[in-house]
């Protein structure tokens, strides 16, 4: 411990020293803990082809075995030539952590774009069989026991480990600047999900048609490059590239192949729509890289990166902009599924970090009741309220917040009146995006991946048993409502990957909001009849959710909602607890312990789900 | 006085010009496409003429695209005469010679339409005519098979359809929102702007 307090005493660059010397200490400890096994086998053993004996009864390549001699085997090779994707099935026995041999099944997809797949064992094999379901004309299987360095894990204890030392060092600085944290913390973690994550679409709901909104600029009318279709069609790639070298030969692939074309055909798409303009950071990176001449994988990490920079930057802003409840926004800024959504093609960080930035501006003017109106918080909270409506206009009424400001904080009455009317033409024309191609198409809205939907049918449904839907109504939108806003999928939800169970990691954030809401010193009381109005709004907001995924998601006649996401209501976490707050909430810990309580519990929390999810499954 | 008209002038400059670009410039729009399935012609032959008729849905319409194959055959030379015709008047829409050296593999052919002069539910025809092609070269186009939708290839029926992307060029009036939310900031501003 008193180590531990000498760090927080030496200078700044004996500081970075520390941290220089951390992470050579992690780079040792991971290229060891990944390769003890490869460094007992002889150097012969590393990389070798096996042979394999075919069927007799069969005589193809369609069942084969193999005998690895119950040697440890890091990955298995399958070399093959083919021109369709085909399917292996595994099945034989493979050693358990104690090294006894258990029963072992798996299924591996392979593809035509490369000639190489496989899979990642890091134990011992004995007998394994070979199911292939379609006909091959040549394969090459191989044992890679190669030392290699894992960066993906390097880098995951590498910031993980560096962020915790850098919270402690700097923490009086930082706790000033809770902003500068809430961005250091956005942009760390942020990182780890960059390098985790396989540089690719089809990981995050729907990443694949938000990237081919995001790479139009890149697009000529004349063609649609092989690697474009591959990242916009390709379904879950990812979770059939178990080793290094598939990884390697995708990003490969997709560097190799465009300006190779394909078949599909080109749709103009228009970036300056209300709807589509949360696109344009990353459109941008995409064009730019693309016109400096980058690889083209290098252009699709460099836009991940911007959107993750703009969502940190957004959320360091609301933090800042937060009259008090700083640790609570900057805990709902780190939730994971946030982080993990702006390291991806998404709108959803674009939606969230503006929402919760304009709220922002409205508590900040809200709330100090003894000034007049600034104008720099007016306008953040239009232009931020804007920006995070446009994509989902359903959330139109969260522009009526800012109507509650009081009499006190305008000039003239007739100041008042002429905001007010500002206010209310702009949520008009905001909702007006949203019901005027209703009105124009009324079945332009469905959803066709929710299955025979027609929101005409719906509607007709609607009018001709009216109880029906409030009971339906009820037992979906009202019910089920509280649980989307604090369920596991509203935290820990990495789409493809996987999510958070009801595990550590979870009571973990739930503690941490508990705690950033409950042990704030500078809670105000909110009059009832505000509290009400807001809490109104959030209301009407989320039966516009579930409303309008009942019209255009769910199948006609079906007693249920499909299709509501409970990421859909991260944006009003904060506004909704925010409702809640009383000067009676008088805790007896400091803000810097709670602080420092609630950072841990995020950041552990995010590494615990972190490690579960991806890094064990996807990233040894 | 002055200044505080001089700032209105240029809002409102500003502002009818985001309007006049929002309400006049002409952003690309796929209107229509074909799906794109099989090489409906194989192998491109010196005389051969194919023949498919189509039907516009739409008034303003500025480019049909071809999707032609190669082979990945980059020297190929010839000459195809590429014809548009109205059905019912058999007025010329379109007469154009392509060298083939132009045509690349996989990508869309565009052919820019004299503007308005195709018409909504008229039938017209499109008429490739290969004038000249080197023995050795390699040219295919693109395209579907319908049961319903005819070509003829030298005068023979097929069910293999030509691709054809119908483009057009027009305003995005979705767009205006723009103007509005501009002119309604600046009004923001201006109550709010200390005196």
């Amino acid at each position: 411990m008193r180590g531990l307090k000498k760090l927080k005493q030496i200078n700044f660059y004996q500081k970075i020293l520390v941290l220089i010397c951390i992470t050579f200490g992690i780079a040792i400890v991971n290229f060891l803990y990944y390769n003890y096994q490869i460094l007992k086998i002889n150097k012969n053993d590393r990389h070798y082809t096996v042979n394999y004996d075919i069927d007799e009864e069969i005589k193809d390549l369609s069942e084969l075995s193999i005998n690895l001699e119950g040697k440890y085997i890091k990955d298995l090779i399958i070399k093959y030539n083919t021109h369709e994707d085909f399917s292996i099935k595994y099945t034989g026995e493979v050693s358990n952590e104690y090294g006894f041999f258990k029963e072992y099944q798996k299924e591996d997809k392979c593809f035509s774009y490369s000639n190489v797949c496989g899979i990642n064992l890091n134990k011992k094999a004995g007998v394994l069989h070979l199911q292939i379901d379609k006909p091959l004309q040549s394969i090459e299987i191989s044992v890679d026991n190669r030392l290699s360095f894992n960066w993906i894990t390097f880098a995951f204890w590498t910031i993980l480990i560096n962020l915790f030392f850098v919270i402690f060092m700097f923490f009086k600085q930082l706790q000033k600047k809770i902003y500068v944290l809430t961005f250091l913390i956005c942009m760390s973690l942020g990182t780890i999900f960059l390098f985790s994550t396989h540089n690719m679409t089809t990981t995050t709901l729907d990443d694949d048609s938000h990237y081919s909104m995001a790479n139009i600029l890149n697009k000529t009318s004349k063609n649609v490059s092989l690697s474009d279709y591959y990242l916009e069609n390709y379904v879950s790639l990812f979770l059939f590239q178990d080793t290094k070298v598939e990884k390697e030969n995708f990003q490969t692939f997709l560097n190799e192949n465009d300006k190779n074309y394909t078949q599909t055909t080109f749709k103009y798409n228009n970036l300056l729509e209300t709807n589509k303009i949360c696109y344009l950071p990353m459109a941008l990176t995409l064009k730019l890289t693309n016109l400096i001449g980058l690889p083209y994988t290098i252009c699709f990490f460099l836009a991940r990166c911007v959107q993750l920079i703009c969502y940190s930057f957004l959320m360091a802003l609301a933090v800042k902009l937060m009259p008090n409840y700083k640790i609570l926004t900057m805990v709902i800024a780190i939730i994971p599924q946030s982080l993990f959504l702006a390291t991806n093609f998404s709108y959803d960080p674009t939606v969230i970090a503006c929402i919760t930035l304009a709220f922002a501006a409205f508590a900040n003017e809200f709330m100090n009741k003894k000034t007049k109106i600034n104008l720099k918080n007016i306008l953040i909270f239009v232009l931020a309220g804007l920006l995070g409506i446009f994509p989902k206009a359903i959330f139109a009424p969260f522009l009526l917040l800012i109507l509650l400001m009081p009499k006190e904080k305008f000039q003239s009455n007739q100041q008042r009146q002429i905001f007010k009317f500002i206010i209310i033409i702009l949520f008009l024309v905001t909702i007006s995006t949203f019901v005027l191609p209703i009105l124009f198409n009324i079945n332009a809205n469905s959803d066709i991946r929710g299955g025979n939907v027609s929101v005409s049918q719906q509607m007709k449904l609607i009018i001709s048993s009216p109880i029906s839907f409030i009971k339906v109504f009820w037992k979906n939108a009202v019910l089920d409502t509280a649980n989307r806003m604090f369920s596991v999928s509203t935290f820990g939800l990495l789409s493809y990957y996987g999510g958070m169970e009801m595990d550590t990691s979870y009571y973990m954030f739930l503690l941490a909001i508990i705690l950033a809401f409950f042990t704030e010193k500078n809670a105000k009381n909110i009059n009832i009849k505000d509290k009400i109005i807001m809490i109104s709004i959030y209301l009407l907001i989320f039966c516009f959710i579930w409303g309008s995924m009942y019209l255009a998601f769910t199948p006609v006649g079906e007693a249920g909602i499909n299709g509501v996401q409970p990421r859909y209501f991260i944006p009003f976490l904060l506004p909704f607890l925010y409702c809640f707050q009383t000067e009676k909430l008088n805790s007896k810990i400091e803000n810097s312990h709670a602080l420092s309580i609630t950072t841990v519990l995020c950041i552990l929390s995010f590494a615990l789900l972190t490690y579960k999810v991806i890094i064990l499954n996807y990233c040894l | 006085m002055e200044i505080k008209r001089k700032r209105y002038s240029l809002y409102l400059v500003i502002g009818l010009l985001l309007f006049l670009f929002c309400f006049l410039y002409p952003f690309p729009v796929t209107i229509e496409s074909n799906p794109i399935s099989v090489v409906a012609v194989d192998y491109l032959k010196k005389d051969m003429i194919i023949e498919k008729e189509f039907i516009v849905k739409y008034n303003d319409l500025n480019e049909l695209k071809l999707k032609f194959a190669t082979y990945q055959k980059t020297d190929n030379k010839g000459l195809l005469n590429i014809v548009i015709i109205e059905k019912e008047s058999n007025n010329k829409i379109l007469d154009k010679d392509i060298n083939i050296q132009e045509i690349k593999d996989n990508e869309y052919y565009v052919l820019n339409l004299p503007h308005y002069k195709i018409m909504k539910n008229k039938i017209y025809k499109i008429r490739i005519k290969v004038k000249n092609i080197e023995e050795e070269s390699l040219i295919g186009i693109y395209g579907y098979t319908s049961e319903s939708e005819k070509m003829f290839i030298n005068g023979q029926e097929t069910n293999n359809n030509i691709t054809i992307i119908y483009n057009t060029k027009k305003p995005n009036y979705s767009l205006l929102f723009y103007p509005v939310i501009y002119y309604l900031i600046i009004l923001l501003i201006e109550v709010f702007r200390k005196k």
